[in-house]
């Protein structure tokens, strides 16, 4: 496990506040990624799935050969919204599940700060050339 | 979220929904600065606004899937539609007439 501390969302992302909703990566290996969510909430489950698919786009884009940070989400799959929504600290992993020609689908979840499961399912990174 | 829709018709397993205007560019704030479009999650969520009056009381549980078609800019006109079947509701989402995105949702 690595804590890259110099990884920093606000420096990586187009996403300015109140759309930023990463705040401290916690951990980043060439497998997955887990950050911290920016605030406390209020999660409604939308704010939460958002955070995931920014956790998505965050790791991917850290890969070699991953999209820029003109990337845009173009797809979710077998989303489960385990809470419909959350106050307190959040923690969003995102891992790779597959590579699809020029598209990267991770597994992410959101979980509360105890580890209660949120949010779970898949999200595709487009490179973001679509207008 | 509050009512997010300006006007709303709902006929049997059928809807469909003008988004508020004003809420369509409260929703684009910080994403992203110069080049403002809606979260593709936050699009997910009117349809699902939409998707629950229409099998009202069911709330959504899932999605099964939703697949995004363009970049929805917040001075469009946003146009939601929905259909129940069963379990289940087919919902799209129009921006300035062209589709922009559609998803299966899973409700109970």
């Amino acid at each position: 496990m690595s804590t890259p501390t110099y990884l920093r969302p606000e420096q990586l992302m187009r996403h300015r506040p109140p759309a930023l909703l990463l705040g401290t990566v916690v951990e980043s290996t060439a497998t997955g990624l887990a950050c911290d969510g920016i605030d406390d909430g209020p999660w409604r489950w939308a704010r939460l799935l958002e955070g995931a698919a920014q956790a998505a786009g965050l790791f991917s884009g850290l890969q070699p050969g991953g999209p820029s940070a003109a990337a845009v989400i173009a797809e979710y799959r077998d989303v489960t919204l385990h809470a419909e929504g959350y106050e307190g600290g959040v923690r969003f992993h995102a891992a790779l599940d597959r590579r699809i020609l020029g598209f990267w689908r991770c597994r992410v979840d959101a979980r509360s700060a105890d580890g209660r499961l949120l949010l779970s399912g898949l999200v595709a990174v487009a490179p973001g050339a679509r207008s | 979220m509050s009512d997010p829709f300006a006007r709303i018709a709902i006929e049997g397993d059928t809807g469909r929904g003008l988004v508020r205007p004003e809420l369509a560019v409260q929703l684009t704030a910080g994403h992203f600065p110069g080049d403002p479009f809606l979260p593709g999650a936050y699009l997910v969520e009117l349809m699902a606004a939409l998707a629950e009056r229409v099998a009202a009381p069911a709330r959504v549980r899932s999605i099964v899937r939703c697949a995004f078609a363009r970049r929805v800019r917040p001075d469009a006109e946003i146009v939601v539609t929905a259909r129940a079947a069963g379990v289940l509701v087919e919902t799209r989402l129009e921006a300035g007439g062209e589709p922009a995105a559609h998803a299966t949702l899973r409700l109970a």
